[in-house]
């Protein structure tokens, strides 16, 4: 891997975060804040596209921040990085946030209807290199729940497989099989999305 | 990302890009990368998947968020925790109360109760009828059969 995305070039990153939670958990706010401004981001695009719903994704990233300030004590740096708790926590809010919607759609107080996790979906409309990403987004939701999230730790949290696994808490080669799986069925998603439009500009034609 | 987002978010993490956390150091790398560079591959996807996830994000609407939740002080008072309980769990604990009071009315002070106790005492010893419930329970039997 390049520079992209080597996990290996982050050692100061790392010491940077684990210093940040230690210092969170003698109760300091403006860390806390260091850490938000750090990993904020991060944990709000990996919520946004696992969950689809950008307001769901915003109560999941604040309530990360939250229990980080109530349970910071409880993270150690010899376990594991802490933007792997971080990420772990969101995983788990997430799925508790798709299980309570999900519930809630069962019984008739939400629609189950997902809100777009972008600020501007028209956009994908407007140029043809946008219309990659629309038909990515689509893959991506219509990918099993793990398979997304394994993808999502993958690209946006910048995770190798061994990481990915800790916050899943399966094992490395489940991971991987994950990471497999869900990049042959996004290509292949893109594929067809891609031979749709070829037949239709044949068939304008 | 624009030159300016770059800069800014230099003076943001530091310098060296390699430690500025993700997603940060994946867009700022992407953003360098010349077209003779380009990614193939599962790295492509990576770069493409991140791009699809991407949203605008407000760090500082968020930590100020964050911080008002942590910093609001706990309801206090008695009352504070029965409005915190779910509305099922109070409406059937009111239930209970009720059926129970009724139940202990009905059961330990409701009129007649005693007549009932007599009238069944007399059908057990034979008496048949329901008689007198205060008289005396060897009232119908004959000189002989009290002997």
């Amino acid at each position: 891997m390049t520079a992209a995305g080597d996990p290996g070039t982050q050692t100061g990153g790392r010491h940077d975060d684990d210093g940040l939670l230690l210092r969170v958990a003698e109760g300091d706010q403006a860390a806390l804040a260091k850490i938000i401004d750090r990993h904020g981001r991060g944990l709000r695009l990996f919520a946004g596209r696992l969950l689809g719903s950008a307001s769901d994704a915003e109560d999941v990233v604040q309530d990360v921040f939250v229990a980080v300030w109530k349970h910071a004590a409880r993270f150690d740096p010899a376990k594991g990085r802490a933007s792997t708790w971080l990420y772990r926590i969101a995983a788990n809010r997430s799925i508790d946030a798709r299980r309570r919607r999900s519930f809630r759609a069962f019984i008739g107080l939400d629609a189950m209807a997902d809100e777009p996790a972008d600020d501007e979906p028209s956009a994908d409309q407007k140029v043809g290199a946008r219309q990659e990403l629309a038909i990515a987004r689509a893959g991506l939701k219509a990918l099993p729940e793990r398979q997304r999230m394994a993808l999502l730790l993958r690209a946006v949290a910048d995770m190798d497989v061994p990481e990915i696994a800790e916050v899943m808490g399966t094992s490395t080669g489940s991971a991987e099989q994950l990471l497999v799986r869900g990049r042959r069925a996004l290509r292949d998603h893109m594929a067809m999305a891609d031979k749709n439009d070829q037949n239709r500009a044949g068939s304008a034609s | 990302m624009t030159e300016q987002e770059f800069e800014r978010l230099k003076k943001r993490f530091g310098e060296d890009v390699a430690t500025w956390p993700a997603p940060h150091r994946q867009e700022a790398q992407a953003f360098h990368t010349t077209a003779d560079q380009t990614a193939d591959g599962d790295a492509a996807l990576d770069r493409l998947i991140l791009e699809a996830a991407g949203a605008g994000t407000d760090e500082i609407a968020l930590t100020r968020k964050v911080l008002a939740r942590i910093n609001e002080k706990p309801r206090a008072g008695i009352l504070s925790g029965l409005w915190s309980m779910p509305a099922a769990a109070s409406g059937f604990a009111a239930l209970l109360l009720v059926a129970a009071v009724g139940g202990y009315l009905a059961a330990g002070d409701g009129p007649g109760m005693d007549g009932m106790d007599d009238a069944l005492m007399a059908f057990a010893l034979g008496d048949g009828g329901m008689g007198d419930p205060s008289g005396d329970l060897l009232d119908g039997f004959s000189a002989e059969d009290q002997l």
